[in-house]
């Protein structure tokens, strides 16, 4: 028995239901943001959402910490089942995990000085007071990288990098074991964004953390992430080690992924196959029985648009779906990884499922 | 910085020599371009490098009359675009180059389009000023260009409004827009970074293309040396307001020689490395801007800073046929010793604290 992943989702679902329309033509509908999607995160190990906008990726962070409510679907923090708690219910776990936000610039309470903004998770949690509490700031402002006798200031004083930085000190408070990283870099300036990764790397060293990484920068996820899961319309299309998935790309939508992102390099940038995918991601408000990608992919065949491919386990002999149907129907460790594609990844019959 | 290392005709389009702008701001006078100059040559793409604060964004406002004023001000220099100087422009006179021999691209699509107008009426009202051609010709003409940047069905697209295009569909119509009265110029302020990478693959093909065809010559202002790799023939790399390099695209990736270019490459993750090494930061904080270092600018975050630094700004000297860097430091080895990039820590001097 491998043992109890820090998070595990089990086939997540997010919709939105939404009316549109004038008054005379009303039309009804559901956005399928998140569409059945499962993963493990081990201890110590940055698993990375990746995928254009309305993939699914921000939102399956915020169904995990309880933003948003799931339509259908399990989250489990070290084994213990989540969704559907009450705020109360759910407060000893949200220690366990904690959340660093896309722009410092609106995460951060403008009244607030540093040292009160991380200061309020650890009185919230009845974890520390007085001048013990002061003392945990410090070592906290240490931590990150930001000189103590900042502790007084207000947030505008400070830049990007070094808002992002208080934003890490607040989530690292309550000592929890998974930062869920919503783009954590992708609003800091280019000389900045290393030091950001850098340290998000020397903790995770230190602390034996593990991270949920959603990025669209798939530079910035091969430098940081442990494991790959690539989103397309509310589902995993591919998940697999970092090494792996950069290697040897399987989904037709992940190959065509990685040959967009523009090296900085122009020899090697002029060497290179470029897959430029015609059209655009298609609305998320309507229901695709065969494969998401399959109006965009350059090998489809007609089986892709009627049955949806589920991940398949690459490589190995054993190809058990994964991640089929109901929680009874998880029949491999999704951890594994795999592809989602009839044409790469030929599956079994129907009958399989 | 008379030689032009192009290919093409030699005498430049656009021409700015020693452009200075500041800006009143609450926190003092605010000097966003410290005397800047470069030429732009025909059918050439030139690429504006730097991050926020670097006066890149600022430099393109200025060029096309648009800088507030108050609390912006010209403080000096000139502009000559076919022998006129457009910083000396009336608004009457402006009015007659932008859209007509001038086209722009910003990063934000919806700020450029009237949504209270279809495509149509906005791409027919400019060429029906600007070039007087009839309301058919206009239609006419309006749906070749939707059709050139790769608007299926332009005859219907023209009767939509901007809010019934997608973001990247909305970025096409506004280059159609720009090229639609066949300028000699385009500026294109960050045109992508709005959009997903595929789709960012897409409107650079398109602008490459159009390049090919027309001979149209760009100003691409970006923050994304991966971008600028890609179809850039010549870059100025600027920081807080001034040019601290200028060369051929394929020398500046290959040699980069003054030690933030250096720095900004070391730092990026890049898809087509070894990732396992850790990111080499640049230190510190790109600088406040009304309180800019002394000497040069970049010298608090400069491994390689001497004495000399502090106390007067390098000026830009030519280094090789078309290489151009402001350092003291005259041979590229000292710039680039083997790794010598410092512990990052966002503690550095130039922090806005």
């Amino acid at each position: 028995m491998t043992p109890t992943p820090i998070l595990e989702v089990r086939n997540l679902k997010v919709h939105f239901p939404f009316s549109r329309g004038g008054f005379f033509r009303p039309q009804r509908g559901v956005i399928r943001a998140v569409d059945d999607i499962s993963f493990r995160i081990a201890e110590g190990e940055t698993l990375s959402l990746v995928g254009e906008s309305g993939c699914g990726k921000s939102t399956t962070a915020r169904a995990i910490v309880g933003l948003v409510k799931p339509t259908s679907g399990d989250v489990l923090l070290q084994g213990t089942r989540v969704s559907g708690l009450s705020d109360r219910e759910m407060r000893p776990h949200r220690r366990v995990v904690q959340m660093v936000f896309q722009d410092p610039f609106a995460s951060l309470n403008p009244r607030m000085t540093i040292g009160s903004i991380i200061g309020e998770p650890l009185a919230i949690h009845a974890l520390a007071r007085g001048r013990d509490l002061k003392l945990e700031v410090l070592r906290l402002l240490n931590l990150v990288g930001l000189n103590p006798r900042f502790l007084n200031r207000y947030p505008h004083e400070f830049s990007g990098g070094q808002r992002q930085r208080i934003g890490i000190a607040r989530a690292l408070a309550v000592q929890p074991k998974l930062i869920l990283c919503d783009e954590p870099v992708s609003a800091l300036d280019v000389s900045i964004q290393a030091q950001i990764i850098n340290l998000l790397m020397d903790l995770q060293q230190q602390l034996g953390l593990s991270y949920l990484f959603i990025a669209h920068d798939l530079a910035i996820v091969r430098q940081i992430a442990t494991r790959v899961g690539v989103m397309y319309l509310g589902r995993i299309v591919e998940l697999a080690p970092a090494a792996e998935i950069y290697a040897r790309p399987v989904h037709p939508y992940t190959e065509a992924l990685m040959s967009a992102v523009p090296i900085p390099d122009p020899v090697e940038s002029a060497k290179r196959r470029r897959i430029v995918l015609q059209g655009e991601v298609p609305s998320p408000d309507r229901e695709y029985p065969g494969c998401a990608f399959a109006e965009r992919c350059p090998l489809v065949q007609d089986r892709c648009r009627r049955d949806r491919p589920e991940l398949i386990r690459i490589g190995a002999a054993d190809t058990t779906t994964l991640a089929a149907g109901t929680p009874t129907n998880v029949k491999a460790d999704t951890s594994t990884g795999g592809a989602a594609c009839w044409v790469r990844a030929p599956q079994r019959d129907e009958s399989a499922k | 910085m008379n030689e032009r290392p192009s290919h093409h005709d030699t005498s430049p389009l656009i021409s700015v020599r020693d452009l200075h702008v500041s800006f009143k701001t609450d926190d003092g006078l605010v000097e966003a371009v410290r005397g800047l100059s470069f030429d732009l040559g025909r059918g050439e793409t030139l690429g504006i490098v730097g991050e926020s604060g670097s006066g890149k964004s600022v430099t393109n406002l200025a060029l096309m009359g648009l800088i507030p004023r108050p609390p912006g001000r010209i403080d000096r220099g000139q502009a000559l675009f076919h022998g006129e100087d457009l910083l000396r422009m009336s608004p009457t006179q402006l009015m007659g180059v932008r859209g007509r021999r001038i086209g722009m691209i910003f990063q934000d699509p919806m700020t450029a389009l009237n949504p209270l107008m279809t495509v149509g009426q906005q791409l027919t009202e400019m060429t029906q000023k600007h070039l007087a051609l009839s309301a058919a010709a206009a239609d006419a003409r309006a749906a070749e260009m939707l059709e050139l940047v790769g608007i299926s069905n332009p005859g219907q697209r023209l009767r939509d409004y901007p809010h019934q295009f997608s973001g990247g569909m909305r970025q096409r119509v506004m280059i159609a827009m720009a090229l639609s009265c066949e300028p000699d110029v385009l500026i294109a302020d960050e045109p992508t970074t709005a959009l997903d990478v595929t789709i960012q693959a897409q409107i650079l093909d398109l602008l490459r293309d159009l390049q090919a065809r027309r001979g149209t010559s760009i100003i691409l202002i970006t923050h994304d040396l991966g971008v600028v790799a890609e179809i850039c023939h010549r870059v100025l790399v600027m920081y807080a307001g001034r040019v601290v390099e200028q060369s051929g695209v394929n020398e500046l990736f290959a040699s980069p020689r003054h030690p933030y270019t250096l720095g900004l490459l070391r730092s990026l993750p890049r898809l087509d490395r070894d990732h396992s090494r850790r990111l080499e930061a640049i230190p510190g904080q790109p600088p406040d801007m009304t309180r800019i270092p002394t000497g040069c600018a970049f010298r608090p975050r400069c491994g390689v800073a001497i004495g000399r630094c502090e106390s007067e700004s390098p000026p830009l000297r030519e280094i090789g046929p078309g290489r151009f860097s402001a350092c003291w430091h005259d041979d590229a080895a000292r710039v680039a010793p083997s790794s010598a990039a410092p512990a990052d820590g966002s503690d550095g001097p130039g922090g806005s604290s």
